[in-house]
């Protein structure tokens, strides 16, 4: 019973997948091929989440600052004309360098904004979102001029929507293939997601998963011991850009092309959906959260179209109840993070 | 071991520490006592590098550590001269293990990294042992690998005094009140380890309001009043007597009141505070007192829902619920809180609404439209005629009605809010600290207003005060709170030496 | 904070304005045809900036969760519109119908946001959001009977855009327009927004208005005194539903379309922007700096458009919109801190 209560929204979700696939009509084959697809696209900024809940800061909707860093990089690598192991080596370096950067931009603001950081966070998105765009479409081919000037509209004045990184995916494909549902994968993505996963749960074993628990749990109490909360707080949010950032490389390098100007958006609400779902909250998160929420939000996002075709014979109908879903699931882990938070200190003044 | 020479403190100019010369020894407990408000926790603060003193000028004087003159500046100084303290609200991390709690920021590590030290990588077989031995030295016995939340309030006690043990090379362990949430079993356990720290050669300082566990466990004990260090006595010359001499001063302190004749009715009727009960009678002056955290202020604050509460109250019989704050309004029951800026002033609103507000539906000359006072305008008119004659009567300091209040001083901010209450003109008034930090003037005018109100206008009055003498001086009962108990009732001529020892659970309950 | 103080948002605004406006001089653009439409502009979507002011003032936060007040306004719309009501009927009938189904609205709103004080804008923010794909599913299966608002194929769900023109498009635009030289002021859309800012203003005057403001200084002190802190609350949530109702009619009527489906979902934070833009403060929020603020924010983004298209640069008009609306709300929560002593009663 307790495991029920304490497991609602996984459990009702999954319920809501078998409904659906049920509904669907899609083989067991084919959805698992396109799971498959959206695991290794996502995953890796659902675990970027991670480490903002634990300390503290509820959910980074910033990843996307992340995702742009990756995809800076990726246009610079098409515009210096690499390719082989050499655009991979760049693409990695340059976007860690660049989430450093910019990930501490980011945590400083949000350490202005202790109490409010997820909206801010979306805020901050949002405004980098747009800068970034101001910079490659306004910016390229008039105060940047690229080497490679294929990558530049027919204007002459900003980069192209789609670019196609060919080389990059190559790297990609050549290493490991097999196949699914008559396609082909490569296994390094999931290598890369892999490695990931040890580096966070090194993390967590580390100082500063401890540290960063501690400042999650109390702020104050920390500062009194002698914790520097801010700088904690500063790694964890670094972190998670680098990881958002990786994220992207992959899912940029599995589809083959660069959407530069909209590559990135919405990424941010999938993950926080995706964790959530899988039954972390604002304030504790857990590998499994991840994985299980991605397999589970995902599967719910492949089908609900086509149940809501077969159902209504409206394929829109699924399309809003999933976003229903990925956005109602955010208020209601507010809801109850609140709930649980009243009746916490109702039981300390109890006891 | 460790020497304070003429240490003084002052915030705003005002003097809270006077000139204190205090010698700690090690292996001793040396005990602290004074009222509240007599400068007990600023000292402390200044030991342990609190970063209020910093940020409110430091302090002044010397502090030598076996004869070498040190500066404490902040909270890692401290630490680094190897000073620990407990505080009486615990700083532990709920969600997390007891080894974790104990090791914080001090985790035992398999390599460092060099770059970010953060990263490197716990040994938690070390931590583990760690803790354990912390735990081990004071004598408690629990799972390390537990989590807090798990552990009962006694056994997160001695986590907290574990993680301040653990410090390399600690010399001096400050305590603060660390027995005040225990019960006689756990206080007793706890007693006797800190005489096993003391044993280990650590200097102890332990401040308590029980002045039983002062006798038992210390070696020595200072009193301080108002900000100075009266006397210090040695185990020989301990008595209870002599420290509440020491803590209230001989002072004469005479009964402002000729005693009413006759007794009011019952007008409010509190039960069931922790199995006691106080009946408030209509026409008095009713003074609730007890030192800090007995649960005092906790009748006025529980019946308004500022802090949880589980009493009943009934008001001329009718049951009241408590927080149910626009029924006790309308019942004319008021509530003046000693936090001003918190609850009960709009602080960036200018004085006439800080008087008025909340009284339009008693005072419907303050509206123009007294048909619809929902969506009336107000009457400025009649509200800056009243705002200017109560400025004038209670002489209030300030530019016009309309300057904000943060612009007043502290006193003048008081007198507007009995300004509101007479206002008002409650039935019932439940005043919290009505002198607290403001100037002597604004101190006398204040008690007489409240004294007034009481007599022209038959306002039952209840102050919840530390301050003894005013009490004595204004009211007809002083009722004193023991543990979240009314503990003693004193009524007609009181004896201040008496009301004391009450204070600290002493006397004929 | 004082109207007459220049804060940085309004300095910077002013700035950028001034920038534009010699670039729009050098670059030669019609300024008759600016001024009209930033006038137009003004008044269009000035009564959604308004709509914010109760809601602030009472200290529930900035209503990141408008698009819920825009959908019952929608409804009102899709109402009037379905039974081919046109002409000063059918605006009137989409206001009344819309201020109703706002009340509702606003009344669970409220019940959700009383219970999450201090959290009313990221929940705002995600309850706005997951609300349109409700109303989404609503627009598709609704039985609505006017042909011409049903997607022409299949005959089920409504069209996303619905053209307004032959039912009350403009209505208010043109009512009592008056020419000075090639200027049109229109003095109807004007006067309408006029009216509601005066009853704002004037209801903040008022006993009511007072306690407002009174609980979001200090919510403590408010409860403390016996005020039911929650019932007030939940009329300012109300009362912002409804304006945004109103808004988002008289938005539709200049626009010429009823824009259903996706067309709420961006909406609140230009409108967040303008009012922080106008100097309010986070629980703070006068009438003037409503009007102030959407005029800035408007007119910068009229002018910066045939200045970008001058440029060669269509796109950047709407990039440097979208940077001033995040770039300012980001201002207001860094910058603005809270003012002390307003924690929430907790019981």
């Amino acid at each position: 019973m307790k495991f029920l209560k304490n497991n609602l929204v996984p459990i009702a979700v999954f319920l809501l997948c078998l409904l659906s696939f049920h509904y669907a009509g899609v083989s067991l084959s084919y959805l698992s091929s396109e799971v498959y697809t959206r695991f290794i696209r996502n995953t890796l900024f659902v675990l970027a989440l991670i480490l903002p809940v634990t300390c503290g800061m509820g959910i980074n909707f910033a990843i996307v600052v992340g995702a742009i860093c990756a995809q800076t990089a990726i246009v610079l690598a098409m515009d210096l004309n690499l390719s082989g192991l050499p655009i991979l080596l760049f693409v990695v370096g340059v976007s860690i360098a660049l989430s450093v950067l910019f990930g501490t931009l980011v945590a400083m603001l949000l350490n202005r904004a202790r109490g409010t950081e997820m909206i801010v966070s979306i805020m901050i998105g949002q405004l980098s979102s747009v800068l970034y765009q101001f910079v490659f479409m306004v910016g390229y081919g008039t105060i940047f001029h690229p080497a490679n000037e294929a990558i530049l509209l027919d204007t002459g004045v900003g980069v192209r929507n789609m670019l196609d990184v060919a080389p990059l995916k190559q790297v990609f494909t050549s290493v490991l293939p097999f196949t699914l549902d008559g396609k082909v994968y490569s296994l390094l993505p999931l290598l890369i997601i892999g490695t990931f996963t040890l580096i966070l749960i090194y993390l967590q074993k580390s100082k500063l998963g401890v540290l960063a628990k501690a400042v999650g749990s109390d702020l104050h109490n920390a500062n009194l011991l002698g914790v520097n909360s801010n700088r904690i707080r500063t790694i964890c949010i670094v972190i998670s850009t680098i990881f958002a950032a990786m994220s992207q490389i992959i899912t940029v390098s599995d589809f083959g092309t660069a959407m530069v100007y909209t590559g990135h958006l919405g990424i941010e609400t999938y993950a926080a959906a995706a964790i959530l779902v899988g039954g972390a909250t604002i304030r504790e998160a857990k590998l499994r959260n991840c994985f299980l929420g991605v397999v589970l939000f995902h599967t719910l996002f492949i089908t609900s179209p086509m149940a809501g075709q077969n159902l209504f014979n409206n394929p829109s109908v699924g399309e809003y109840f999933r976003s229903f879903l990925a956005y109602g699931v955010i208020v209601i882990a507010i809801i109850m993070n609140l709930k649980k938070e009243k009746d916490l200190k109702l039981q300390n003044f109890k006891a | 071991m460790l020497e304070l020479k003429h240490l003084s403190k002052a915030f705003d100019g005002h003097t809270v520490l006077n000139d204190i010369n205090l010698t700690i020894l090690p292996g001793k407990v040396h005990g602290l006592i004074g009222a509240n408000g007599s400068g007990k926790s600023t000292l402390m603060n200044i030991l342990n590098g609190n970063e209020t003193i910093a940020r409110s000028g430091g302090y002044t004087g010397r502090i030598l550590l076996d004869g070498r003159d040190i500066t404490i500046q902040n909270h890692s100084q401290s630490v680094a001269c190897g000073i620990a303290m407990v505080h009486q609200e615990l700083a532990l991390f709920s969600g997390m293990t007891v080894t974790e709690n104990i090791k914080i920021n001090r985790e035992k590590t398999r390599f460092s990294t060099l770059l970010l030290p953060e990263l490197s990588l716990l040994d938690p077989n070390k931590n583990v042992r760690d803790a354990q031995h912390a735990l081990e030295a004071i004598g408690a016995h629990m799972d390390p690998g537990q989590v807090i939340d798990a552990l009962s309030l006694n056994q997160k006690q001695f986590v907290e005094l574990a993680r301040e043990l653990d410090q390399q090379n600690i010399r001096l362990l400050i305590l603060d009140e660390p027995t005040s949430s225990l019960n006689i079993t756990e206080t007793k356990a706890l007693l006797s380890c800190i005489r096993e720290i003391a044993d280990r050669g650590i200097a102890v300082i332990f401040i308590s309001h029980r002045l039983e566990e002062i006798m038992q466990v210390c070696d020595t004990v200072s009193v301080l009043r108002d900000g100075t260090l009266i006397s210090t006595y040695e185990k020989a010359d301990f008595s209870v007597g002599k420290f509440a001499d020491d803590m209230v001063g001989r002072k004469i302190v005479k009964t402002q009141r000729a005693a009413k004749e006759q007794k009011g009715d019952v007008l409010m009727q509190l039960s069931q505070i922790n199995g006691t009960g106080l009946d408030i009678r209509e026409g008095e002056v009713l003074g609730i007192t007890g030192l800090a955290g007995q649960g005092q202020e906790l009748l006025a604050e529980g019946l308004f829902g500022l802090k949880p509460a589980s009493f009943q109250a009934r008001f001329k019989g009718e049951k009241l619920s408590l927080g149910d704050n626009s029924t006790l309004t309308a019942r004319g029951i008021y509530y003046l809180s000693d936090d001003r800026a918190k609850t009960s002033l709009f602080r960036e609103s200018p004085v006439w609404k800080n008087m008025i507000f909340g009284t339009e539906l008693r005072h419907r000359e303050f509206l123009r439209w007294k048909a619809c006072p929902a969506l009336s305008l107000l009457d400025r008119k009649a509200i800056q005629a009243h705002a200017q004659a109560m400025i004038e009567q209670l002489n209030i300091v300030c530019r016009s009605p309309d300057a904000p209040v943060r612009e007043l001083s502290g006193g003048n901010q008081q007198k507007v809010c009995i300004a509101r209450a007479l206002t008002f003109a409650p039935k019932l008034l439940f005043v919290n600290e009505p002198t607290r930090g403001i100037d002597i003037y604004s101190k006398e005018l204040i008690l007489d207003w409240l004294l007034k109100m009481n007599e022209r206008d038959h306002t039952t009055v209840i102050i919840t005060s530390g301050e003894l003498e005013e009490l004595v001086r204004v009211c007809d009962r002083v009722v004193v709170m023991y543990q979240g108990q009314v503990f003693q009732t004193f009524e007609g001529e009181m004896d201040l030496e008496e009301l004391t020892l009450s204070l600290y659970g002493r006397g004929n309950a | 904070m004082k109207l007459h103080a220049i804060n940085p948002p309004r300095f910077i605004m002013s700035l950028y304005m001034l920038v534009l406006l010699i670039l729009a001089v050098l670059v030669d653009i019609s300024f008759v045809s600016l001024i009209n439409d930033a006038l137009i502009k003004w008044a269009m979507n000035g009564i959604l900036v308004l709509s914010l002011i109760p809601m602030m003032n009472v200290g529930a936060g900035r209503n990141f969760g408008m698009s819920i007040g825009l959908s019952a306004g929608l409804l009102g719309m899709v109402f009037a519109l379905n039974y081919k009501m046109t002409g000063w009927l059918g605006f009137s009938v989409s206001l009344l119908v819309g201020a109703a189904i706002a009340v509702l609205f606003g009344f669970g709103y409220s019940r959700i946001l009383n219970r999450l004080k201090l959290n009313e804008e990221i929940v705002g923010t995600f309850a706005g959001y997951s609300f349109i794909p409700i109303m989404n599913i609503f627009y598709t299966f609704v039985p609505v009977t006017n042909r011409q608002m049903l997607y022409p194929i299949g005959g089920q769900g409504l069209r996303p855009r619905v053209n307004l023109d032959i039912y009350f498009g403009g209505i208010l635009d043109r009512l009592w327009q008056i020419k000075v030289g090639e200027i049109v002021i229109p003095v109807g859309l004007l006067l309408f927004f006029f009216v509601i800012a005066a009853l704002l203003w004037l209801f903040s005057k008022t006993r009511t208005g007072i306690i407002f403001s009174a609980i979001a200084e200090n919510e403590r002190f408010s409860s403390l005194a016996g005020l039911r802190v929650n019932r007030y609350r939940t009329i300012g949530i109300i009362l912002s539903m409804v304006l945004a109702a109103v808004g988002v009619v008289v938005y539709s009527q200049s626009y010429g379309f009823l824009h259903l489906y996706d067309g709420p979902f961006m909406m609140s934070f230009p409108a967040i922007s303008a009012i922080v833009i106008g100097g309010a403060s986070q629980k703070k929020a006068a009438v003037a700096n409503a009007l102030i603020g959407t005029f800035l924010y408007q007119t910068t983004y009229l002018l910066s458009i045939p200045v970008a298209n001058a440029l060669l640069l269509p796109e950047m008009a709407e990039i440097l919109r979208t940077i001033v609306t995040s770039g300012i709300i980001l201002y207001a929560f860094i910058f603005q801190r809270k003012d002390a002593g307003n924690e929430v009663l907790k019981k």
